[in-house]
C-alpha cells in the first residue's frame, strides 16, 4: 500500500525538503505556543509553550512511543505531526513534504496518508451516525470507493479490526468501550494510511480490554506495515509497543532511545523518577523499590524554569549540590555513551548513569506472574487437535488467521456477548470430564 | 489482635449488634479512634453476605451479590477488578451511600467495629460517616464543592463531629493541611478548589478524610486521575498516614501494581462477586483463579519484550441483570468444563484459610493443580 499511495500533491506548491528516506515524519525545532488572552480587549497576556523546540524523526515502519505527564505537550506534538495543530515555528515534514507549505486541498490529499486514533472512544464517535456512516465518511471524502464497493470495504474494515460486519447499522452507544475503540481504528484505516498517530488509544479502557486493543494495533502494524506515533502516559504500555521511546517534560524531549536501553540505563533524572514511580504488579519488587518522590507539581508551561526545565524538581540537581549550569544553560539532547540512538538532555547524564535510582527494583529479572504452567499444560493437552488458539500461540500471528474473516482472534469480544454460539465453539475444544 | 477493650463480649459474639445507647454516645463523643481504643470486635469491618441491587427499568442489576470480607484494625485491604465488577458499589454500601432509588442493599450485614451499620438510623449513620469512616474519591475536582473554600470544607466534619471552637478548628485544619504536604497551609485556608492542582486537591481530600481520625478510610481509585509522579506522592502519603494513625484502608483500584505496593491482602472481584482473596504475596505468587491469571497476563510490563502479543481475556463481563447460575467467568474462561457452566463454585480454601478462590478447576479435585 505504501507503494501505491500518492506522492506529493500537485497543487499548492508544496515545499520538498532534503530528507533521509528512512524517515517518514521529520519534526524540526517545532514550537507550538498558545496565546492566553484576557481582559476586555482580549490582549495577549502570555503564551502557553505547549511544545517548545522539539526535533524528532519517526522512521518508516517504526513505532515511536511518546511518554510524559499531562500537559507536557505530547498530544500537541502528535497533532502537529498531522497538522491538526499549526506550528508557531519550526517545521513538520511528511515524506519530505513540508506540511505547512500545503494549501487546504493539498493537505486533504496528504491526510489520506496520515490518520489519528483518539483517546476517548465515547467522545470521538458521532452518536448520531451509524458505524457504517462513520467508517464510510473518510472513504467518501477521498472518493476511494462507491456503492457496493464501499459497502464491501466497510465490512472488510470491520473484520480487520475484529468486529462483526453485521453491526454496520448500529450506533456507537450499542458498543462497549473496547469495541468503540475498534471502530475508531477502522475509521483511521479506511483511507489506507501509512502513518497513524495513536493518542492515548487505550487509556480509557479496562485492563483486559487494553490488552485486546494493544494486540490489535500490534497485529495491524505487522500486517499493513504501518508507522505509529504512540502517545501515552503509561510507561509499560509504551515499552511494550515501541521501537523507540521519547520522554517529554514541559514541552521538550528530555530523553529518547530504544526501550531496552532507556528503561534499564536512563540518562535523564526525570526518566529515572518516572520509572521509580510506576507501580509494578509484583509485591516483591514493590517492597524493594525506593521511590524518588518528586517535589511539587510540574511548573507552568507559561513560564518554564530557566536553564534545565527540570531543575526545580530534580533529585540529581540536589544531590550534586545544585550546579549552576542546570539553572542557566538549557541542556541539548546529547548522545549517551555506549548505545547508538540513545540521547538525553541532561548536563550530568554520566552522573545519572552511576546511580540505580528508578532501576534498582528492576535489577533482578522479574518473574512474569500470571497463568501457571500447569494451566498452560492442561490447555495444550486438551487443545491438541483443535484449531489453534491464537492468543496461546505466542508471537506466531499468521496473516491467514486474520483473513479467515469471522474467526479473527480479536473478534471474540464482539461475538461473545451478542452471539452465544461463538463461545460454544471455543468450549468445544475442551474435553469434558 | 483484640485488645482488652471495654466490651469484650462483642468480640466473642460478633452477631448483629443494635446500636446501644453507649455506642450512640461513643459515635457522638469519642474523637480518638486510633489503635487500641474502641476495638469492639475481632475485625474493624466485617461484611457478610452483602448484596446490593439496582432496580432499573431494564431489570434488577445485581451489582454486588453475596460478598463477604473482613478488614482488620489498621489493615489495608485491596479490592481489585475491572469497571462494573461491583468494587465501588461495595464501598458505597459500606458507607451507606448507595443512591436509593435505584439502588438498595437487599441482604447481608456490615459490622463496623461491632456495630451493624445497616441497622443504624440515618442520624446515627451520619455521626459515623466522616468521623469514623473517611472517604477519598477518584475525582478530586468533582468531589470538592467549587463554591466553598477548602478551609471550610475540611472544617465541616471537624465542626460536625468534634465540637471544637472555631479557633481550635482552624488550628486543626492548618495542622491537617501541613500533614498532607500542602505548602504554606495557613495562607491557603481561604483558597477555592480551582486554585489547587489535581494532586493538591487530592491532598485536600485526604485531609478531609483524616480530619476526625477515622478508623477506616475508603479509598476509591484515589490516584486514577493523577499523573504517575503525583500518584507516587499520594500513595506514599496514604501509606504513611495510615501507618501513623493505624487507620485501616479499603483500597479500591483497577491497578494491580498499586494493589501490590499498598495492600496487605487483596480481594479480586468479578461480576459482583469476590472470586479470590489472598495475602498480597500469595495472590501474585500463586493465583488460583483463571480471571486473576488473565488480569496479570493482560498487563504490559516494564520487562516485556517488544511486540510480544499479550495473552488477553477475550470477551466481556456478563450483564448483571440475569447473571447465570454458574461460574460467572466461565463464558470467558478457556479452562471451563461443563460443571463450570452448570454450577457455581464456592469460595474454598487453597492451602490455608488466608487464601480462598472460587474455581472448580483449581480445587483439590479439579483439573488444574
Amino acid at each position: 500500500m505504501t507503494a501505491t499511495a500518492p506522492t506529493a500533491p500537485a497543487a499548492g506548491g508544496p515545499v520538498r525538503r532534503e530528507h533521509d528516506p528512512a524517515n517518514l515524519v521529520e519534526v524540526d525545532d517545532l514550537k507550538v505556543h498558545f496565546p492566553i488572552r484576557a481582559g476586555i480587549f482580549k490582549t495577549v497576556q502570555g503564551t502557553v509553550k505547549a511544545v517548545d523546540g522539539v526535533t524528532v524523526q519517526v522512521r518508516r515502519g517504526e513505532t515511536l512511543g511518546l511518554v510524559g505527564e499531562s500537559g507536557c505537550g505530547k498530544s500537541t506534538i502528535g497533532r502537529a505531526m498531522i497538522r491538526l495543530r499549526e506550528a508557531t515555528s519550526g517545521s513538520v515534514s511528511f515524506d519530505g513534504v513540508d506540511l505547512h507549505s500545503l494549501d487546504n486541498n493539498g493537505l486533504r490529499k496528504m491526510r489520506r496518508r496520515m490518520q489519528i486514533i483518539f483517546q476517548d472512544p465515547y467522545g470521538s464517535l458521532d452518536p448520531r451516525m451509524t458505524v457504517s456512516a462513520i467508517i464510510s465518511e473518510p472513504i467518501e471524502t477521498h472518493d476511494l470507493a462507491r456503492g457496493a464497493d464501499k459497502t464491501a470495504r466497510v465490512a472488510e474494515l470491520l473484520r480487520l479490526v475484529g468486529l462483526d460486519p453485521n453491526y454496520v447499522r448500529r450506533y456507537p452507544h450499542e458498543f462497549s468501550g473496547g469495541q468503540r475503540q475498534r471502530i475508531g481504528v477502522a475509521r483511521a484505516l479506511a483511507v489506507e494510511p501509512e502513518f497513524i498517530v495513536c493518542d492515548e488509544p487505550i487509556s480509557a479502557l479496562d485492563v483486559s480490554i487494553q490488552a485486546q486493543v494493544l494486540n490489535l494495533l500490534t497485529d495491524l502494524r505487522t500486517r499493513l506495515g504501518l508507522t505509529y506515533l504512540f502517545v501515552a502516559h503509561d510507561l509499560s504500555v509504551v515499552k511494550h509497543i515501541s521501537d523507540r521511546v521519547a520522554v517529554m517534560y514541559l514541552g521538550k524531549i528530555v530523553e529518547i532511545g530504544p526501550p531496552d536501553v532507556l528503561y534499564s540505563m536512563p540518562g535523564h533524572p526525570y526518566t529515572r523518577a518516572l520509572l521509580s514511580a510506576v507501580p509494578v504488579p509484583d509485591p516483591v519488587a514493590e517492597r524493594r523499590r525506593r521511590r524518588v518522590i518528586l517535589k511539587g507539581d510540574v511548573p507552568s508551561p507559561v513560564n518554564p524554569p530557566s536553564g534545565c526545565r527540570f531543575h526545580t524538581r530534580c533529585w540529581l540537581y540536589e544531590r550534586l549540590g545544585q550546579p549552576e549550569n542546570c539553572r542557566t544553560v538549557d541542556p541539548e539532547l546529547t548522545p549517551v555513551v555506549g548505545v547508538e540512538d540513545h540521547l538525553a538532555a541532561c548536563h550530568y547524564w554520566d552522573e545519572a548513569l552511576k546511580t540505580d535510582v528508578g532501576t534498582a527494583h528492576m535489577s533482578e529479572k522479574l518473574v512474569r506472574r500470571g497463568t501457571p504452567a500447569a494451566a498452560l499444560a492442561s490447555l495444550a493437552a486438551t487443545n491438541g487437535n483443535a484449531p489453534a488458539e491464537p492468543v496461546l500461540e505466542g508471537p506466531a500471528f499468521a496473516d491467514e488467521t486474520v483473513e479467515s474473516e469471522g474467526d479473527a482472534p480479536t473478534a471474540n469480544d464482539a461475538f461473545s456477548v451478542e452471539d452465544p454460539a461463538s463461545t460454544d465453539t471455543r468450549t468445544d475444544r475442551v474435553d469434558p470430564f | 489482635m483484640v485488645s482488652a477493650g471495654e466490651d469484650v463480649s462483642a468480640a466473642e459474639a460478633p452477631t448483629i449488634v443494635e446500636l446501644s445507647p453507649e455506642d450512640a454516645e461513643r459515635a457522638r463523643t469519642e474523637t480518638k479512634a486510633s489503635s487500641g481504643i474502641g476495638r469492639k470486635a475481632e475485625h474493624l469491618l466485617d461484611v457478610r453476605g452483602l448484596s446490593t441491587h439496582f432496580f432499573t427499568p431494564d431489570g434488577t442489576v445485581q451489582a454486588v451479590d453475596d460478598v463477604s470480607f473482613t478488614v482488620g484494625y489498621g489493615e489495608t485491604l485491596g479490592l481489585v477488578g475491572e469497571s462494573g465488577c461491583g468494587k465501588s458499589v461495595t464501598a458505597l454500601s459500606v458507607a451507606r451511600l448507595v443512591p436509593d432509588p435505584p439502588g438498595k442493599i437487599v441482604a447481608g450485614s456490615i459490622l463496623f467495629d461491632g456495630i451493624d451499620i445497616l441497622k443504624l438510623s440515618g442520624d446515627d449513620m451520619r455521626k459515623l460517616r466522616g468521623k469514623e469512616i473517611g472517604f477519598i474519591f477518584q475525582d478530586p475536582l468533582t468531589s470538592l464543592n467549587p463554591t466553598l473554600t477548602i478551609g471550610y470544607q475540611i472544617g465541616e466534619a471537624i465542626r460536625e463531629h468534634m465540637g471544637l471552637s472555631s479557633k481550635a478548628a482552624k488550628e486543626r485544619i492548618t495542622e491537617l493541611l501541613a500533614k498532607v504536604g500542602i505548602p504554606r497551609p495557613a495562607d491557603r485556608l481561604n483558597d477555592y478548589p480551582f486554585q489547587f492542582s489535581g494532586g493538591m486537591r487530592q491532598r485536600v481530600m485526604i485531609a478531609i478524610a483524616l480530619s476526625c481520625d477515622p478508623k477506616l478510610i475508603l479509598a476509591d481509585e484515589p490516584t486514577t486521575a493523577l499523573d504517575v509522579t503525583i500518584q507516587a506522592q499520594i500513595l506514599e502519603l496514604i501509606q504513611r498516614l495510615s501507618d501513623e494513625f493505624s487507620t485501616a484502608v479499603l483500597m479500591i483500584t483497577h491497578d494491580l501494581g498499586i494493589a501490590a505496593g499498598m495492600c496487605d491482602r487483596v480481594n479480586v472481584m468479578y461480576a459482583g462477586r469476590i472470586v479470590e482473596t489472598a495475602t498480597v504475596d500469595e495472590l501474585f505468587e500463586n493465583p488460583q483463579m483463571p480471571y486473576a491469571w488473565g488480569l496479570l497476563d493482560s498487563l504490559p510490563r516494564i520487562d516485556d519484550v517488544r511486540g510480544d502479543r499479550l495473552r488477553t481475556i477475550e470477551g466481556l463481563p456478563p450483564l448483571l441483570i440475569r447473571p447465570p447460575d454458574a461460574c460467572r467467568f466461565a463464558p470467558r474462561c478457556v479452562y471451563a468444563h461443563d460443571i463450570c457452566r452448570e454450577d457455581e463454585p464456592e469460595l474454598k480454601e487453597r492451602g490455608g484459610p488466608e487464601h480462598v478462590a472460587r474455581c472448580w478447576a483449581t480445587e483439590a479435585e479439579g483439573w488444574i493443580r
